[in-house]
């Protein structure tokens, strides 16, 4: 239906299907148009009223003072039907309605008012401003204008009698009959406006997803620039700089840059090459904390799976867990090698810092030893845990789990 | 085929890496123990070879022939060689199938010296080694035929993964140090890599063939 339609596109996004867009960036409003020609047509008719009562006078009317009051009330209507519908987008029920009754009774009294032989000429202008407002109706109602329509046809025939002559029997039926032709073309009309603004529609929904589609490739293929720049800076460098013989790959320091670079290529192709250098995402903030302790000369392997979505607070505790940790096993395992992993554990994650060192009592573990203060308040903090674990000579592991 | 201790272990190597096969020369040099008796880039080299030059394969799951990693395992483990899965990266579904298909171990390229002989001495010795690498892949296998674990199995292989030493894995969980190793020989055996993986009719004709059970 024509009028149900309007009522959700009008409304715009949350009730429309698509839901996306707002209204004003919707190429085309096809009831908006409706109440914009139809205001046109409208004033049109009003402009013959007023042409009407200038050229004829009394000579078609039983008073022109009345025809001219008759008219200057339905002008100063139309003039707020049409604002009102304009400022809405659309005719509401209650306009139409409201509509319809005026020009019925219009239409009835306005007829009356004629002289008989101007009943069925232009003269008549109630008349026509009885078609515009089947016009209304059409469009709005559709099929369920049949109330509107016979209520202005029962008008037009009450205002003629008891004038009916035979010998204007086909002009009878012809003006009566144009009620319903013209509620009838204006809901094909409203159709089809419908029709093509629902086409226009999916049209500028598909646009809009393929211009995020295309921002999310362009920052994508940013991220993959700055990646790329980093391989840059770091693996082909050290590659090019060996090849020219201007590094020694037999070198300590050179073998330890080596070995980092191997690890940071490595992550990289877990991550798809789609390690975003914006992403705040777990993963990424634990590579970067990986990719920092390399840099020291730590020898870091990082295990991870896939993860779920994590609220950034979350994020953030467990990387600076994670990153006390990791400084605990540079200051006291004795050793450079630590292990991260991170699983997914129903819908939390466990990140676990181990090391093959020195380990430590933990019965006898003071509290500046250990799991300090900080790794195990953070985790508190942010609804997790942390727990260690260590044996003298063979390591320690500092689990942080969350949720708790 | 295990060698008796203080014999000298002689190892093969399927790689089609140049530099690092040169520089894995250069290396085992400085080991003693280890021999270096073949380096090949394909699995068909090392079976053509007449006899059986090596005890011990270390072989690259990526080679250049786009053999399937699982395949060489199979036929490596069929002629009777303990294999030692190696490669620069591991996709974890190619780990896992190398280890059921019978791979002693799985290590990435970059272990030191000391740790891949030591790696290689346990293989010859006849044991599997589980790697942290190699343990992460077999707790994220998804696969729909994986062996069945306990939930004190996976919760020492989880343990094992995050890099602790059996000690502290053992310490986390509550059990002994000898009780994990329990657990972790029973996933070892769940995996079929107690050296003899049937995956086929064919192989287990095999199998049966060398019991002399049948005709």
């Amino acid at each position: 239906m024509p009028g149900s339609d309007s009522d959700s596109s009008a409304r715009g996004t949350s009730s429309s299907p698509h839901g996306q867009g707002n209204l004003a960036a919707r190429p085309f409003r096809a009831d908006r148009v409706i109440v914009d020609v139809f205001g046109c047509i409208r004033a049109s008719y009003v402009v013959t009223g007023v042409s009407m009562l200038a050229v004829k006078g009394d000579s078609a009317y039983l008073s022109a003072a009345t025809q001219g009051w008759l008219l200057a009330g339905v002008t100063a209507w139309s003039a707020i039907l049409f604002w009102s519908a304009h400022r809405a987008g659309e005719f509401s029920r209650w306009m139409v309605l409201t509509d319809c009754l005026i020009a019925a009774a219009l239409v009835a009294f306005g007829t009356r008012q004629c002289v008989p032989a101007e009943r069925l000429t232009w003269g008549n202008w109630s008349f026509t401003y009885g078609l515009s407002a089947s016009l209304i109706a059409g469009a709005s109602n559709g099929l369920a204008a049949l109330p509107e329509v016979a209520l202005l046809v029962v008008c037009f025939l009450f205002g003629l009698w008891p004038s009916w002559r035979a010998a204007q029997v086909t002009n009878l039926i012809g003006n009566t009959s144009e009620f319903a032709w013209f509620a009838l073309i204006a809901f094909l009309a409203s159709l089809f406006l419908h029709r093509i603004e629902r086409k226009l529609d999916s049209a500028f929904t598909a646009q809009v997803a393929a211009e995020s589609r295309r921002a999310a490739l362009s920052a994508r293929y940013t991220d993959q620039l700055i990646n790329y720049g980093m391989l840059h800076d770091t693996v082909l460098s050290t590659l090019t700089a060996i090849a020219r013989g201007g590094l020694d790959h037999q070198v300590p320091q050179v073998k330890e840059r080596c070995a980092r670079e191997a690890e940071y290529l490595r992550r990289l192709i877990h991550g798809g090459l789609s390690v975003s250098a914006s992403d705040a995402g777990l993963d990424n903030v634990l590579s970067r904390l990986v990719a920092e302790a390399d840099e020291l000369g730590m020898r870091v392997r990082y295990f991870t799976d896939t993860l779920p979505d994590l609220p950034p607070e979350t994020v953030t505790a467990i990387s600076r867990a994670a990153r006390e940790a990791l400084n605990n096993v540079r200051a006291h395992a004795g050793t450079e090698q630590a292990w991260i992993a991170m699983v997914a554990d129903g819908g939390g994650v466990t990140v676990t810092v181990t090391d093959r060192g020195n380990g430590f009592d933990q019965q006898r573990a003071t509290e500046g030893f250990g799991i300090s203060r900080s790794i195990a308040a953070r985790m508190l903090d942010a609804g997790g845990v942390a727990t260690i674990t260590s044996v003298p000579g063979h390591g320690t592991s500092v689990e942080l789990r969350w949720p708790r | 085929m295990r060698s008796a201790a203080g014999e000298p272990i002689d190892l093969a190597v399927i790689d089609d890496d140049r530099m690092l096969l040169d520089g894995l020369a250069t290396w085992l040099a400085e080991a003693p123990d280890l021999r270096l008796v073949a380096a090949v880039g394909t699995v068909d080299e090392l079976l053509d070879a007449p006899g059986r030059p090596a005890t011990v394969v270390l072989l690259d799951m990526r080679l250049r022939d786009n053999s399937d990693p699982a395949d060489n395992v199979r036929r490596l483990t069929a002629a009777h060689y303990q294999v030692l899965a190696v490669s620069v990266f591991g996709l974890r579904d190619y780990v896992v199938s190398a280890f059921r298909a019978g791979a002693r171990g799985y290590l990435t390229k970059d272990h030191d010296l000391t740790s891949l002989a030591s790696a290689v001495r346990q293989v010859a010795a006849g044991d599997t080694i589980l790697s942290p690498e190699l343990v992460f892949s077999l707790i994220s296998d998804t696969s729909p035929d994986r062996p069945a674990l306990s939930s004190q199995e996976r919760a020492v292989l989880v343990a094992y993964a995050s890099g602790m030493t059996l000690q502290c894995a053992a310490r986390k969980l509550g059990i002994g140090v000898g009780t994990a190793k329990e657990y972790l020989d029973r996933v070892k055996q769940k995996y079929g890599a107690a050296g003899r993986p049937a995956h086929t009719k064919l192989e287990l004709a095999d199998r049966v063939r060398e019991d002399g059970i049948g005709h």
